[in-house]
């Protein structure tokens, strides 16, 4: 056919033209398959009320995302009842009430303030028959920040522009900035492996994952940006009897939550993921694993650069290079910010500042329980497709996963020391090949194609901060350790909720400050294949 | 990776010690009179600091004391060794090239050096 339309003497941007339409094509179709089978993994099918406490009518219906707890906040009508403490537990799913939270509908058609050409397949042939000449930015510009916001988010990361983007748009927050010291998605963001998953063991953690979850499955669409979705599932292995069993429990726990949980066997193992070496005989030999399917990698600056065209089609200013360097208040409530490109005045600064979250709450003298650690990853030359899915272990300590480019993206843990230097020691990433070839000798002999550090902020109990203080108008979401990338827009969902109500929703308030004053903690140390 | 200079044993490098967090962090006394406050912050709380930082290391792997360092988390440089019971010594502070402390080196993030005020376009 390509034959008789070249015969054809088409003009050659034609061929160009249904080439580009053939691969957008396929993009979408790897991004949108995995939506329709999440419906089916789903355990729970309830209708519920809304987190307000309305009725969910018909319409709205297949938008909530549920989970379950133990309370009684979902029979009560009204914010302050869904709103108030409540604790988390196990049980048989007859014995939970459902509390949903608004989901975000798979197509909206909002009004973009902001007029911006959507991406389609229309316009790519239209550019691809024009030579690519009238893309627009993806993003308005902002040089100069206004002189007043009604919010400015610090850090222009995943988190900081989901948080920005769900703040226009649920909660009609458009007078607001994301001032980013650097350029956004150029911290953590880009510096992950973008690994999604959603199998963490407590109930509270098993639901803002969740939550997230949820929402990357359709956020490519919601966001009109392609963010290469793949659901490809996620192996953690074990190499002991007792993280099997440790394992295994997790995967009752998540089933109980309605997450997507299955424990293999080694073969299993093997068959899913088959350059896995199951050799008994090895000194960690692999005696199983979980599996979620639903988990997968996404890219990840292609996530922060949707929130942000998204963002800033609602009328959100992201000014990059722009670092704060103090915040004003005024009888114990935020005034305003000064940054490097001036001061501006606001009465809500949400920090998502990552490795820097203690540096900005410094700034209002607030302490957090906070240290920050480099985190190294590395990727390979790239290579032919071997390895189908993503494989985490934590007692030989690595994580990987191939790139769409063929590029081995490996990770593993933190160096011990605090530091924000973004690079780590050349022992740890020794550490993680080592155990990288223990898992796949086919490995051996590839080369490291390069290596990098991001600075991650870990709280004591692994889990993380989404959180109030005491000083007014101030908001922090940190804390995400190593395994924030999984919880972006679910965190940026919850956290928009927090600094707009200036009250956590049910999702967010576990995650507060405060649970290290009560001794509440969300301990996921160990507990959902978090290592650190 | 550094190379640390145990006061008791020399320089060795870094895989020999094991990192002990925030220096100068002292137990609430009267413990049973403490309230959560006090408790969070000892337990918990930590300055998390960027820039001059004291630190608790231990020699595991030689003569297993404990020892404090002076490091600057912003560019890992390790500016003084004290012994533990010892006051951390003073020490002149580094040059910084941004306002949040980025140093000239090895923070890693290029496009903030340039927005020092009077440095404009300037990369040390």
């Amino acid at each position: 056919m390509v034959r008789l339309v070249a015969r054809a003497s088409f003009p050659k941007s034609v061929l160009v033209a249904v080439g580009q339409v053939v691969v957008y094509a396929e993009f979408c179709r790897i991004m949108e398959l995995p939506g329709t089978e999440r419906r089916s993994v789903r355990a729970s099918k309830e209708i519920t009320v809304s987190r307000t406490g309305k009725a969910a009518s018909a319409e709205n219906a297949p938008h909530t995302h549920q989970i379950r707890h133990l309370g009684s906040a979902a029979s009560q009508s009204g914010k302050t009842a869904a709103r108030r403490p409540f604790s988390w537990r196990m049980g048989p799913a007859s014995s939970h009430h459902l509390v949903s939270v608004p989901r975000v509908p798979h197509c909206p058609h909002f009004t973009w303030v902001f007029a911006m050409k959507r991406y389609s397949i229309g316009s790519l042939i239209r550019e691809g028959l024009r030579g690519h000449t009238g893309w627009e930015q993806a993003w308005r510009q902002v040089e100069t920040p206004k002189a007043s916001y009604d919010a400015v988010i610090i850090g222009g990361g995943g988190h900081g522009t989901a948080t920005a983007y769900y703040l226009a748009k649920e909660h009609g927050m458009r007078n607001i900035a994301v001032v980013e010291k650097g350029w956004i998605g150029g911290g953590n963001a880009g510096r992950n492996t973008t690994i999604i998953r959603s199998n963490y063991l407590n109930d509270a953690s098993a639901a803002i994952y969740q939550h997230a979850m949820d929402l990357w499955t359709t956020l490519g669409r919601e966001l009109n940006y392609n963010i290469m979705m793949s659901h490809r599932g996620v192996l953690n292995l074990a190499h002991d009897d007792g993280e099997a069993r440790a394992l295994k429990r997790r995967v009752e726990a998540n089933r109980l939550n309605g997450i997507d949980a299955a424990w293999l066997d080694a073969k299993e193992v093997q068959e899913f993921c088959p350059i896995v070496n199951i050799d008994p005989d090895i000194r960690y030999p692999v005696l199983g694993g979980t599996l979620q399917k639903v988990g997968g990698v996404n890219r990840h600056d292609a996530v922060v650069w949707g929130y942000a065209r998204a963002a800033s089609a609602l009328g959100v200013d992201i000014i990059q290079n722009c670092e704060v360097t103090d915040i004003r208040t005024e009888a114990g409530a935020v005034v305003g910010i000064e940054t490097t490109r001036g001061s501006i005045r606001t009465p809500k600064v949400a920090s998502v500042a990552a490795g820097h979250s203690s540096v900005i709450a410094k700034m209002v003298d607030v302490k957090l329980p906070i240290e920050s650690h480099p985190l190294q990853a590395l990727v390979s030359e790239p290579i032919k497709p071997l390895n189908p899915c993503v494989v985490m272990s934590n007692a030989v300590h690595v994580y990987c996963s191939q790139s769409d480019k063929g590029e081995l993206v490996i990770g593993a843990g933190i160096d011990p020391q605090i530091s924000y230097t973004q690079r780590g020691g050349f022992d740890v990433i020794e550490h993680q090949l080592a155990a990288l070839i223990e898992l796949f000798p086919i490995v051996s002999r590839l080369r490291m194609l390069r290596q990098w550090g991001g600075i991650v902020d870990v709280c004591p109990d692994a889990s993380a901060l989404i959180t109030k203080t005491k000083v007014k108008g101030f908001y922090v979401n940190g804390g995400w350790g190593t395994g924030g990338w999984k919880a972006t827009p679910g965190s940026g969902h919850v956290f928009a909720d927090l600094v707009a109500n200036d009250e956590p929703n049910e999702i967010a308030a576990p995650f507060a400050l405060d649970r290290f004053y009560s001794g509440k903690l969300v301990a996921e140390h160990g507990a959902a294949a978090v290592a650190h | 990776m550094f190379i640390i200079e145990c006061p008791y044993c020399g320089k060795r490098d870094q895989n020999e010690f094991s990192y002990g967090g925030e220096a100068h962090i002292a137990r609430p006394t009267n413990s049973d009179i403490q309230d959560d406050e006090t408790w969070a912050d000892y337990v918990f709380l930590r300055s998390n600091t960027k820039g001059v930082f004291a630190e608790r290391w231990m020699h595991a792997a030689g003569c297993r004391k404990w020892f404090n360092a002076l490091r600057n988390t912003a560019s890992d440089k390790i500016l003084a060794i004290y012994k533990q019971g010892e006051q951390p010594p003073q020490i002149a502070g580094e040059d910084l090239a941004t306002p949040a402390g980025e140093p000239v080196i090895g923070s890693g993030n290029d496009a903030t050096k340039v927005l020092q005020p009077g440095t404009a376009g300037v990369v040390k």
